[in-house]
């Protein structure tokens, strides 16, 4: 059983590869942009077969490796937070910048505009806050945490 | 000019490579979860009642979960509305993205094709607007929910807040995005994006290189997020989608009160649920379809008066061990806090109950169902219990010391009581009418109804005023009915809910071989317990019986005239309030004819408690509750009798003879004695009959 998974996994590996060379020559090729689906469905396919074949079975090397991740998850979970919040927030700033600079625009659609950025930005910084907490509130699980 | 934008605009080939190179990562980790879940769910034990009935489950996934049936109830508006922006705002979203890959990878480079464009585009945009800002709506009146309105059976968690966090992110993203691209390009067409045309505006007042920057970056990010929850979602609350659609569509379709029988108990190898692995898979899946809603625990008995069960904990505290057990993430943004869902990482090699499950958890259910009933997800928890209670029961012998003489009395008399069976007609005597037997019927007679008295109605002499009261009434309107008499023997209700699987298929056999030696049309009872062992539970035996509950055919002999009433009856008067059993109620759908019973009574206001009807709150007597001793938290059925005397009314309706012991109780332990009492249904009527005598 464990050779046939290891089959599997060989063959997930090599569909994901066909798949990336696939996208590869339809980004390079114009002409040739229909296999971009091709590709694309094929790395699609190729992650899933790895994961559920790995994830089927179960060996130590995974064990160790969930062991190592819980113990930076805090500094992972707070790179990526900052990571994917911090475009959104500069890009709903420079709206509210923009308003300094004179905005075309018939004035009450750009007030409302002003008002979503800021409504958003708020929201957005307010989220930012939250998941920063929860983050670091997630520390090792310590001996008296979730004790009944 | 036809309305349309270029796809993938401001971006390089080398981001849309990375873009889809790296899509193997979130795919894989979601693929490798998934995967890891379904293998914990294969180790359970077969079930095959999951399966068939395909349009039935099918239909019940569409406008149960798909439509959301179960998820918005006239008391869940809030967060049922709020559930349904959540999911309709992203699905919204998730079709707008599947959109823009069917136009830019299929139908362009393989048939030259653009629907991309036009009024599709027009009312694209104006859709996909609608969805974002759906979806950012549902997000706030979630966090309005958890950190303004805070409903108390509501906890928060790391996990919680993540998945709305970047819920709320990815919507927020998207409209920036698009902002952007406005502001560089001033499409004509850009008030149809009505969220982000007006944002555009005063970023169009930037440089086209910083926008250009901007927008690179935020197209990035955007993916980015998508990944992040793609790869996060089967280790986090996110799976529920998959988990509690999977789990309404292998949903039970058997009645709710129908607990499943061992079969051939004699040869079983494993009794109950001892281990994780012991459980149907249908159950494991249970677990994990659990979306921490807290609705299960809202009406539930024991959460509500401070006892260690939690419906909701319980199941989480399931789920957690079966992602030790599995190797697996679950939940584990959060370890401050002392919620169920993070004991996980508490190890693989725990005893199941004991350390994972307390025996006091299972022990001080009542089994009333309010859990199962607003489940939006259709989780078992009761049936759970009671297999983990026959584990205890049957392969541990460990089981409250005061079961030991129930148990006993089951065995030696047939009933919970120690009293002989040939006093369980003794009752009759005090009749002015004899009560025919069904051992005395000629050959060949058939009666209309077999009256099921049940074992307290039988023995217990508070309830023997209920079952003399409708026999009165029975007598008055001229029904042809019988009683089993000695024959009768209790329906094994009480054992099987304690998980006495054994004793209690012993007397559901025996009841079901003396019930089928003889004719009758129906079985009619005043026991909701006897009531649903007969009706739900029988036909699992060879039983197969039209049963209806004695407030049925009480509210029907009433609107047929055949009860003559007193208008100037002095038993009911006034205000009465009705207690819906939960064995009639919840588990058989009974709401509507006690009402009417009683409603129709002359100088009878009934006024509802606030827990009412598939709301009712238990009186504790369930589950063999009534059979052990109460000792931790508020006593349910003085809760239950407070909220009763709160409405103002005089008399309590019950309709149930677990209720009425536990509410006689209840009414001492309030100290409400000299003004408020507990009736039965029949003895109300019966008290208001012209014709009768001296019935109570």
């Amino acid at each position: 059983m464990a050779t046939l998974r290891q089959h599997y996994e060989l063959l997930s590996v090599a569909i994901f590869v066909v798949g990336v060379l696939l996208i590869t020559v339809a980004e390079a090729a114009a002409r040739l942009d229909w296999t971009r689906a091709f590709g694309a469905g094929a790395i699609t396919l190729g992650a899933i077969g790895v994961g559920v074949w790995v994830g089927l079975g179960q060996s130590a090397r995974l064990v160790a490796l969930r062991q190592r991740l819980a113990g930076v998850k805090q500094p992972i979970g707070l790179t990526i937070l900052v990571l994917t919040f911090l475009p959104a927030m500069l890009g709903l700033v420079a709206g509210l910048l923009g308003l300094a600079r004179d905005p075309d625009g018939t004035g009450w659609v750009v007030l409302t505009g002003a008002l979503v950025l800021a409504l958003m930005l708020a929201a957005t910084a307010a989220a930012f806050a939250i998941g920063a907490s929860a983050i670091r509130s997630a520390g090792p699980l310590s001996d008296e945490a979730g004790e009944r | 000019m036809t309305a349309t934008r270029e796809i993938l605009w401001n971006i390089g080939s080398a981001p849309v490579l990375a873009l889809y190179i790296l899509m193997f990562i979130p795919f894989a980790v979601l693929a490798f979860g998934l995967a890891r879940r379904a293998a914990m769910w294969r180790r359970g034990q077969p079930d095959e009642s999951r399966t068939g009935h395909w349009g039935a489950r099918l239909k019940t996934a569409l406008t149960k979960s798909i439509f959301h049936g179960r998820i918005i109830r006239a008391n869940k508006l809030y967060a049922g509305i709020m559930h349904a922006l959540i999911f309709g705002g992203f699905m919204i979203l998730f079709a707008g993205t599947l959109i823009v890959l069917l136009e830019e990878d299929i139908s362009v480079p393989w048939f030259g094709y653009s629907f991309y464009r036009g009024d599709f585009y027009l009312g694209y945009k104006l859709v996909v607007n609608l969805g974002g800002v759906m979806l950012i709506a549902g997000v706030l009146m979630a966090f309005a929910r958890r950190y303004l309105i805070k409903p108390a059976y509501q906890e928060t968690a790391a996990d919680d807040q993540l998945v709305l966090v970047y819920l709320l992110l990815l919507a927020v993203q998207g409209f920036v995005v698009q902002a952007l691209r406005l502001a560089v390009e001033g499409d004509p067409w850009g008030p149809w994006s009505w969220v982000s045309y007006p944002m555009s505006l005063p970023l169009a007042a930037l440089s086209e290189d910083t926008l250009r920057t901007l927008h690179t970056a935020n197209w990035i990010a955007h993916f980015a997020t998508t990944y992040v929850l793609l790869a996060y979602w089967a280790y986090s609350k996110m799976i529920h989608p998959f988990t509690s659609l999977a789990n309404v569509v292998f949903r039970r379709l058997e009645p709710m009160g129908a607990l499943k029988r061992i079969p051939n108990i004699e040869e079983a190898e494993t009794l109950g649920y001892g281990k994780l692995e012991d459980f149907s898979w249908a159950h494991l899946l249970n677990v994990d379809a659990c979306m921490h809603c807290g609705r299960c625990l809202e009406y539930c008995p024991t959460f509500n008066t401070g006892k260690p069960l939690r419906p909701r904990d319980l199941v989480l505290e399931l789920a957690s061990y079966q992602a030790d057990r599995g190797g697996i993430w679950s939940g584990e943004f959060g370890g401050e806090h002392k919620t169920a869902r993070h004991r996980w990482g508490r190890g693989a090699e725990r005893e199941l109950i004991g350390a994972v499950v307390t025996p006091a958890e299972l022990w001080d259910c009542t089994t009333c169902g309010a859990c199962i009933e607003h489940c939006p997800v259709y989780i078992e928890h009761v049936p759970m219990i009671v297999s983990m209670r026959q584990h205890l029961v049957l392969e541990r012998g460990e089981f409250p010391g005061e079961l030991t003489p129930t148990f006993n009395n089951l065995e030696r008399f047939g009933s919970p009581y120690p009293m002989p069976q040939t006093q369980r007609d003794e009752w009759t005597k005090r009749l002015e009418q004899p009560v025919r037997r069904m051992a005395e019927l000629e050959e060949g007679e058939e009666v209309e109804y077999l009256f099921f008295v049940g074992c307290l109605g039988s023995f217990d002499e508070r309830n023997q005023r209920t079952t003399l009261a409708f026999c009165r009434i029975l007598q008055a309107a001229g029904v042809n009915f019988a009683i089993l008499g000695k024959e009768e023997t209790c329906t094994g209700d009480p054992a099987k809910r304690v998980g006495n699987e054994y004793l209690a298929q012993i007397m559901a056999e025996q009841t079901v071989e003396t019930l089928n030696a003889y004719s009758f049309k129906k079985i009619v009872t005043a026991c909701p317990h006897c009531f649903n062992a007969i009706a739900n539970e029988y036909p699992q035996i060879g039983g197969h019986y039209e049963v209806i509950h004695h407030s049925q055919l009480i509210d029907e002999l009433m609107q047929s005239g055949r009860l003559t009433l007193d208008p100037d009856s002095a038993m009911a008067r006034g205000k009465v309030t009705y207690h819906d059993p939960c064995y009639l109620g919840r588990y058989n759908q009974v709401y509507e004819a006690p009402r009417q019973a009683v409603g129709a009574l002359a100088g009878v206001e009934l006024v509802e408690m606030a827990r009412n009807r598939n709301r009712s709150f238990c009186c504790g007597g369930g589950g063999g509750r009534m059979f052990m001793e109460e000792q931790r938290g508020e006593r349910i059925n003085q809760a239950r009798v407070r909220e009763a005397i709160d409405t103002g009314a005089e008399v309590l309706c019950a309709a149930c003879p677990f209720c009425m012991t536990m509410f006689e109780d209840g009414i001492r332990g309030v100290g409400a004695q000299d003004d408020f009492q507990v009736l039965d249904l029949a003895e109300i009527v019966a008290g208001s009959m012209k014709v009768t005598s001296e019935s109570q």
